[in-house]
């Protein structure tokens, strides 16, 4: 009889055939077309990247003349060479340590001062909301506010104070390292308070509540029982950081990113790192190649090589970042059970 | 013991307190210290009595150079009577004078007209572009100074400032001065001046914020620039020394706005569909796999899109603008249509809603779309276009197709936004309670009809706040702008002109700006309008957010 049920139904479709029916289907096959051309849109732009990369160029009748971007490091016919390349991996990698190092402790303080200190109250809500619009305000107002702020205002004065014998000269009143890792932490810094913060939400009342029984002070609960178990989310902040920072490259052209640095952010001799030097980038990199170099020498090439690890970059972080909030999601929902 | 560990959690917490207070003080005070440095620009200059300003040395040596050169300037009075005309002065004190550039100012008793020589029927003929009223009579007046200010002094001794192409004065000094004897007024420097007699010594004035300030309408409304015949808006800081600086806002906002308005049109259907189908239709096994997969697409950075969009992309769109057209027109019909006739056979079972070969059919049809939408194009141009509809704009409506264009942008942008809009609007979706669709379902609604009055009434402000921070997005994003945007400050609405956005003329002319100049204020005016709307529409988006949440208890 089931069978019966089954054919019926499928027999009685040219009745039920009607504009409902009919309406169903086609909003179906396009809201299915679009997700479907979500996913080929990124596949298409992954694999558009990579053939651009290793297969040469691809530029119609010149394909295959032009060299992949492995050919062109290892010639280092133009202009931008293996050694532009490496000081602008070293710029990235440096900025954004700096900035880790700013944002780490900033973002993990202010979370705690929400979630443990401050209460709940009106303000902490508005300031909440705040942070939550921060994180959506254009990377380029942070730019703006990095160069009137920190460049001019506290450059200006560190420069009055403690480089006057050099200063018509700027020393740190001039785009550099410092401010550009500051402006990116600040940048960054949203990202990392939402994620603590959501972490610190996510820990069982039990276990601040066992602390304060055992008779910790509010801060020995907090450097020994709460920070500790929440770590996941710490980290996870900080590689959201990471990765939302390392494709930025508004700002920095407004702190700090040259074109062309003579000299690395960081040396042997001490102090190590310069802070007030200006770097390069590997996103500005991208947008200089596309805007500058001159064309044929592989430059596409180039291009696609750091556009490409830059995405890869950001990819890797990003999937990291989610097993690593799952993974602790997890961890707390079966404990939440006991 | 017990002391010292209460006394290092008081400490600590009086530190955190302070340090993250400080934290976000900082980040709270981005806004105010933009619109501190901005704000200035407002200010309405005032004149005082002054001194010589002691950047210049010898006072008295300068007084007596511009005493001498007295004689010299045109603008000096006495000499240039003609009929009831006072005096003519040409309006390039810093250039050379040029008779092209046809562009004077006559001076007669009570008042003075700015002139232009305008191309006419029979020839160059003057015609009046600003007049500057001085009811009392003009007793001496200034050459022009290199910020464009001239000084009248008035025969009841009231001194006006004036700014060229504006006729309304921008500062008055109300104090009277004796008037008699006085025949010249002087510039010394950029915001000083003196007034000179043969009997006494001259009597100096400063205009405090003269040069470095202008007012709200100047950005937002018509504006008579010199080489203009009519009121323009236009953005164009001073590039070369002498030249005009013109700072109109509203080119800068249009491109933002016009960039903004194409990648929505293009991202929009999109986002939502994807979100529709990932949200609605796929069983959660499939959606957590799919989600975050199209999520990636938030990983390309916008330097990487535009380079792509302008090393890969451009250069065929140029060639292949109605290949373009054509697929963006014939995909969603045959799609639409496949789904008309053929949803039948892949037709899920009873009780079963999903169909995961669904997806693979669907690719199938959309590579078949887009290979005919591509060669209808084709052939649609061959036929009806003469071979190329880029030409045939050009030569029959004069229509220029510029190689960096809406629809570059407009493409690389929705790119960058959709991630935005598809995240948030699928979890505004998938987060609604499922009995909303279900109940619809089994009183027999097809699946499309419980979406559209099941699930989408409550999932609407959702989407409503996923579209208005894909907008905010949109509006703030630089780097695509800056270089597929051609950034060519023009006012046109058509989506193959270019423009230029406030984002990327911040990004472009801010490294360049002196510190506290007209220039440097107007464009952290800029970028303060620019934070005012982005926190606006996010401020928006996330209070309908929350009040949406609230109101289903969704914990998302």
């Amino acid at each position: 009889m089931r069978s019966d049920t089954l054919s019926d139904l499928q027999g009685e479709e040219s009745a039920f055939a009607t504009g409902a029916v009919r309406r169903a289907g086609v909003m179906l096959w396009l809201t299915s077309g679009m997700a479907v051309s979500a996913v080929v849109l990124l596949i298409g732009m992954l694999c558009l990247l990579s053939w651009l990369a290793f297969a040469g160029g691809a530029f119609g009748a010149e394909a295959g003349q032009l060299p992949g971007a492995l050919e062109v490091l290892s010639q280092g016919q133009s202009p931008y060479t293996a050694e532009a390349l490496f000081s602008a991996v070293v710029g990235t990698i440096t900025v954004t340590l700096l900035m880790t190092l700013v944002v780490a402790p900033l973002g993990i303080l202010v979370a705690v001062y929400l979630h443990v200190y401050a209460g709940e109250h009106w303000y902490t809500d508005l300031v909440r909301i705040g942070i939550h619009n921060l994180a959506g305000v254009p990377s380029i107002i942070y730019g703006v506010f990095g160069l009137g702020f920190f460049v001019y205002w506290v450059g200006g004065g560190v420069d009055e104070w403690f480089f006057s014998n050099s200063l018509p000269r700027a020393t740190f009143g001039t785009p550099g390292i410092l401010w550009a890792a500051i402006t990116l932490a600040l940048l960054t810094l949203p990202t990392v308070i939402v994620s603590v913060e959501e972490g610190l939400l996510r820990l069982p009342a039990s276990l601040r509540e066992g602390s304060f029984a055992l008779g910790a002070t509010r801060f020995e609960t907090v450097v020994g029982v709460l920070l500790p178990a929440t770590m996941t989310s710490v980290v996870t902040g900080v590689i959201l950081a990471v990765a939302r920072a390392t494709g930025e490259v508004a700002p920095l052209m407004l702190v700090g990113v040259v074109k062309y640095a003579p000299s690395l952010p960081v040396s042997v001799q001490a102090p190590f790192i310069h802070l007030e030097q200006k770097f390069m980038h590997l996103g500005y990199l991208v947008y200089d190649l596309t805007l500058h170099a001159p064309a044929g020498d592989g430059r596409i090439a180039l291009i696609a090589v750091v556009a490409l690890s830059l995405v890869l970059v950001t990819m890797s972080l990003t999937t990291f970042a989610a097993v690593l909030r799952g993974r602790f999601r997890y961890q707390y929902a079966q404990e939440g059970l006991l | 013991m017990a002391n010292r560990r209460l006394i290092v959690d008081v400490v600590a917490a009086a530190a955190i307190k302070v340090a993250s207070v400080s934290v976000l003080l900082v980040i709270l005070g981005m806004f105010a210290q933009i619109a501190i440095t901005a704000l200035p620009l407002f200010e309405s200059p005032s004149i005082s009595i002054g001194t010589l300003s002691t950047t210049r040395t010898g006072p008295a040596a300068d007084l007596r150079v511009s005493q001498d050169s007295v004689a010299n300037d045109v603008g000096s009075l006495p000499g240039f009577v003609d009929d009831h005309r006072l005096g003519v002065s040409n309006i390039h004190p810093a250039v050379a004078p040029e008779p092209t550039k046809g562009s004077w100012l006559d001076v007669r008793d009570t008042i003075i007209e700015q002139l232009h020589l305008k191309a006419g029927s029979d020839g160059l003929a003057p015609s009046v572009i600003t007049r500057y009223f001085i009811p009392a009579g003009i007793q001496a007046m200034s050459s022009i100074s290199l910020s464009r200010h001239f000084v009248v002094l008035d025969r009841a001794g009231v001194i006006h400032v004036y700014r060229l192409g504006r006729s309304q004065a921008r500062a008055t000094f109300k104090e009277p001065v004796e008037v008699s004897g006085i025949n010249r007024v002087g510039w010394l420097d950029e915001n000083t001046f003196a007034l000179y007699s043969h009997e006494q010594q001259p009597l100096v004035r400063s205009v405090k914020a003269l040069t470095n300030t202008l007012s709200l309408a100047d950005l937002f409304s018509f504006r008579q620039y010199e080489g203009y015949p009519l009121p323009t808006l236009t953005w164009q800081p001073r590039v070369v020394d002498g030249a005009e600086s013109k700072y109109s806002l509203v080119p800068l906002l249009w491109g933002t706005m016009s960039a903004a308005l194409f990648s929505l049109m293009l991202a929009l259907p999109v986002a939502l569909g994807a979100a529709i189908y990932v949200g609605y239709y796929m069983p959660p096994v499939f959606r957590e796999a799919i989600k975050p997969m199209i999520e990636m697409i938030a990983a390309f950075p916008g330097v990487v899109i535009a380079g792509i969009a302008m090393l890969w992309l451009a250069p065929r769109l140029q060639y292949a603008l109605a290949e373009f057209i054509g697929i963006v027109l014939t995909v969603p019909i045959i799609v639409a249509l496949s789904g008309l006739f053929l949803n039948r056979y892949f037709q899920t079972k009873p009780g079963r809603h999903f169909s995961k070969r669904l997806p693979m059919v669907v690719l199938l049809v959309l590579a078949i779309a887009i290979y005919s939408g591509a060669k209808l194009g084709e052939g649609v141009e061959g036929l009806f276009f003469e071979g190329s509809v880029v030409l045939w704009l050009e030569h029959y409506y004069g229509l220029s197709v510029s190689y960096f264009n809406g629809v570059l942008v407009g493409i690389a942008l929705g790119i960058a936004v959709f991630p935005t809009i598809f995240s948030l609007a699928e979890e505004a979706i998938f987060a609604t309670p499922k009995g909303a669709a279900t109940g619809s379902l089994a009183l027999g609604a097809s699946q499309w009809q419980s979406f559209i009055d099941g699930v989408l009434p409550i999932a609407a402000p959702g989407i409503v706040a996923a579209i208005m921070l894909g907008l905010s997005r949109a509006i703030g994003e630089t780097m695509i702008l800056l270089l597929l945007s051609g950034n060519t400050p023009i006012q046109s609405s058509s989506p193959l002109e270019g423009m230029r956005s406030v984002a990327a003329t911040l990004a472009i002319e801010l490294p360049e700006a002196a510190v506290d100049s007209t220039h440097y204020r107007v464009l952290f005016f800029s970028a303060l309008a620019l934070f005012v709307l982005t926190f606006f529409i996010n401020t928006c988006a996330q209070l309908l957010r929350r009040r949406w949440r609230r109101r289903y208890g969704v914990a998302a």
